[in-house]
C-alpha cells in the first residue's frame, strides 16, 4: 500500500521590537528572571494593556513578505485557558479577524517550485517561561510574558519531512531578511508545531491528525515527522485510529509521547478583548511599510537569474541567506565573472561553511580575498586544484591569497621551457603509456598528465601539460 | 436542556469544582441564562457589519521610554513561595 503524508505547520515567531506588545517593558532575551515585568505583563488586576504600534509594523512587514492580505481592522480577542505560565487566565490573541489573511511561500524541490499556501497570520502575546526542576517544582519567569508573537499557520500542503524543512528554511531566511525577528530556535524566538496525518492513496482512508509540540530544532522537526509518518501508517494498517491528540517530541528517546487529547476551539471561549479598542489602519500606512522592506529573497532570486545568468537552483541557494547573497554581490565588484564566483561559492565555500557550521560573515573569507583568489585562477597564475588549497588556507588563517601563493611557492608554471624538462623525464620513464596511448587508450594521457603534475608538485598548468604531452608524443 | 456532562465539562475547563448537590440547580440556572441570552438571535442582523466597540476610530499610540516596570522584589511580594527570583509552584508536568 502507498501512503501520502499531509503536513501543516504552526510557527510562532517572537518579534524583535524594542518593547513588549501591551506594555513598554523591554523585549529582551536572557535577563535575570522577573526583572523585565510590570503590572500589565504580570496580569495584575487593574492594569491596562495598550497595543504597541511597533508590533503592528513588524507584523505587517512579515505579512507583506509572505504575500498575505493585510486587514484594515486590527482587533484582539481573549483565548481562555488555565495554565501556570499565563497569569491572566487568558491569552490576548486574534481569533476571528487575523491581521493577515492567506499568503504563500515558495520552496525549491529538485524538479519544481512548490507553492505552500498560508491559512493566516495573527498577532498574540507570549506567555511566561517555565522551568521544571528535578525537585517536583516548577519555576516561573514572566520576562517573556507579553513578548509579541506572530503565529503563522500554513495550509496542510507539505508532503514530506524534506518539504517541511525547506519551508522552514525559507521562512526563517525571509524573516531574517526583513529583520523582524532573531529567529533563533535555541532561544525560542522561532517555535514550530507540526500537524500531521497520512492518507491511504488507494482507499482514501486517513489517520487522525496529531499535533506535535516541543520541537526545538529543524532537525527535531524532521525526525518527529519521520517518526509520526511511521506511527500513523502502523495505526492505519492495524485499524487502530485514535482521537485527535497532542503529542510531545522527546529528543532523548527519539519519539513522540501523548500529552493530551486536543481541546476543541469552543473550549477556549474566545471573546473580544474589551480592554484593547480595535484600530483601523489605512492602506497608506501599509504602503508606507511596504517601501521600508528590503529586496525579498524571491525577488532577489529572480534578479540573480536575470542579471547574472544563474540557474534557478543556484540563485535559490545564493539568496537563501541575506549575508550570502550580499557576499556574492560584493565579490562581483572585484571580479566580473558571476559564473565563476557562483561556482566557487556553491562548491568549496559552502562546503567549508557547512563543515564548520558557521555563517559566511563568521568566516575568515572576505569578498575581496575570494575575488583575488579567483583572479589568480582565471589568469592561470594558479590552477584549479591549487586554488582550492589556497581557499582552505584563507579559511584557516585569513591570509591574503597573494601572500599564501607567494609564501608557499604555488605560482603555476605556464612556461613551456620550464615544463619541457619535466615532461620529457615523465615520458622517458613511462614508455608503456606512450604505446598505450598510441594504441587508442586515452586513459594513458590522463595518467601522464597526473605524473607531470606530481613531478611539478601541483604547480604545472594542466592544460599546457596536456598540449605539450600530445605534441611531444607525436614527435617520438 | 443542557446535559449533566456539558455542565461538568464547562466546570472542568473553568477549573470549578461542582458537588453533586449543586449540579441540578446549576443545570436549571444554566438553562435560564442560555434562554435569556438566546433572545438576541431574534434581532435581524442581515447586512449589518459587526461592531466590536462603540469607537472604532482609535489611534495607535507610540510608546515612550518611560515604563511601569517594578522590581523583582515587588513582583514577587504577593507570592507564597519563591526560589532564585522565580515564582515557585508545584511541578506542572510529569
Amino acid at each position: 500500500m502507498t501512503y501520502k503524508t499531509i503536513i501543516g505547520l504552526e510557527i510562532h515567531v517572537e518579534l524583535s521590537t524594542k518593547h513588549k506588545i501591551f506594555c513598554n517593558c523591554p523585549n529582551e532575551f536572557g535577563a535575570e528572571a522577573n526583572t523585565l515585568v510590570c503590572p500589565t505583563c504580570l496580569g495584575l488586576p487593574g492594569s491596562m494593556p495598550i497595543l504597541n504600534k511597533e508590533v503592528l509594523e513588524y507584523a505587517i512587514k512579515a505579512g507583506i513578505a509572505f504575500n498575505g492580505k493585510i486587514s484594515n481592522l486590527i482587533k484582539m480577542d481573549r483565548k481562555h485557558y488555565f495554565y501556570s505560565d499565563l497569569p491572566k487566565g487568558y491569552q490576548v490573541s486574534q481569533a476571528e479577524v487575523p491581521f493577515c489573511d492567506g499568503g504563500y511561500l515558495e520552496i525549491e524541490l529538485e524538479s519544481e517550485t512548490k507553492k505552500i499556501n498560508l491559512e493566516r497570520i495573527h498577532i498574540e502575546e507570549d506567555t511566561g517561561k517555565q522551568i521544571h526542576s528535578e525537585e517536583e517544582e516548577t519555576l516561573l519567569d514572566f520576562n517573556r510574558s507579553g513578548v509579541p508573537l506572530i503565529e503563522i499557520v500554513t495550509k496542510p500542503e507539505m508532503n514530506s519531512a524534506e518539504e517541511a524543512k525547506l519551508f522552514l528554511d525559507k521562512l526563517r531566511a525571509t524573516l531574517k531578511y526583513i529583520e523582524v525577528s532573531n529567529v533563533k530556535m535555541e532561544e525560542g524566538s522561532l517555535r514550530c508545531d507540526v500537524n500531521i496525518n497520512v492518507v491511504d492513496s488507494e482507499t482514501g482512508k486517513k489517520s487522525i491528525i496529531a499535533e506535535i509540540k516541543n520541537l526545538n530544532s529543524f532537525r527535531a522537526v524532521v525526525k518527529a515527522i519521520e517518526f509520526e509518518e511511521k506511527r500513523h501508517i502502523d495505526l492505519l494498517e492495524a485499524d487502530k485510529n485514535t482521537e485527535k491528540e497532542t503529542r510531545r517530541w522527546d529528543e532523548a528517546k527519539g519519539e513522540t509521547i501523548l500529552m493530551r487529547k486536543k481541546a476543541g476551539a469552543s473550549d477556549y471561549r474566545f471573546v473580544v478583548e474589551g480592554a484593547i479598542p480595535p484600530v483601523r489602519i489605512s492602506d497608506e500606512w501599509i504602503e508606507e511599510i511596504k517601501t521600508t522592506l528590503p529586496e525579498l529573497p524571491q525577488d532577489k532570486k529572480t534578479r540573480f537569474m536575470d542579471s547574472f545568468g544563474l540557474s534557478s537552483y543556484d540563485a535559490g541557494v545564493l539568496t537563501q541567506s541575506k549575508d550570502l547573497s550580499e557576499f556574492f554581490e560584493e565579490t562581483l565588484k572585484y571580479i566580473d565573472d558571476s559564473k565563476l564566483v557562483s561556482n566557487w561559492i556553491m562548491g568549496d565555500v559552502l562546503r567549508r561553511l557547512n563543515d564548520d557550521e558557521i555563517e559566511i560573515q563568521e568566516s575568515k573569507l572576505s569578498p575581496k580575498a575570494l575575488a583575488d583568489l579567483l583572479l589568480l585562477v582565471r589568469d592561470d597564475k594558479i590552477n584549479n586544484n591549487t586554488g582550492k588549497k589556497v581557499l582552505k588556507e584563507i579559511f584557516d588563517t585569513g591570509n591574503s591569497p597573494e601572500k599564501i601563493v607567494k609564501e608557499k611557492g604555488l605560482i603555476q608554471i605556464s612556461d613551456e621551457g620550464e615544463l619541457k624538462k619535466i615532461v620529457e623525464e615523465v615520458l622517458n620513464n613511462n614508455e608503456q603509456s606512450i604505446i598505450d596511448f598510441k594504441n587508442g587508450k586515452d586513459r594513458a594521457l590522463g595518467f601522464l598528465v597526473g605524473q607531470v603534475m606530481k613531478a611539478s608538485r601541483g604547480k604545472a598548468n594542466p592544460q599546457l601539460v596536456n598540449k605539450m604531452l600530445l605534441e611531444m608524443m607525436e614527435e617520438r | 436542556m443542557i446535559s449533566k456532562d456539558q455542565v461538568l465539562h464547562i466546570a472542568n475547563i473553568a477549573k470549578l469544582r461542582i458537588t453533586d448537590e449543586e449540579l441540578e440547580p446549576f443545570m436549571e440556572k444554566f438553562d435560564q441564562i442560555i434562554e435569556f441570552v438566546d433572545r438576541i438571535r431574534e434581532v435581524d442582523t442581515e447586512d449589518v457589519e459587526p461592531l466590536y466597540q462603540v469607537n472604532e476610530d482609535n489611534e495607535l499610540l507610540e510608546y515612550n521610554e518611560t515604563n511601569q516596570m517594578i522590581s523583582r522584589q515587588e513582583a514577587l511580594q504577593n507570592t507564597q513561595e519563591q526560589k532564585y527570583g522565580y515564582f515557585k509552584i508545584l511541578k506542572v508536568v510529569e
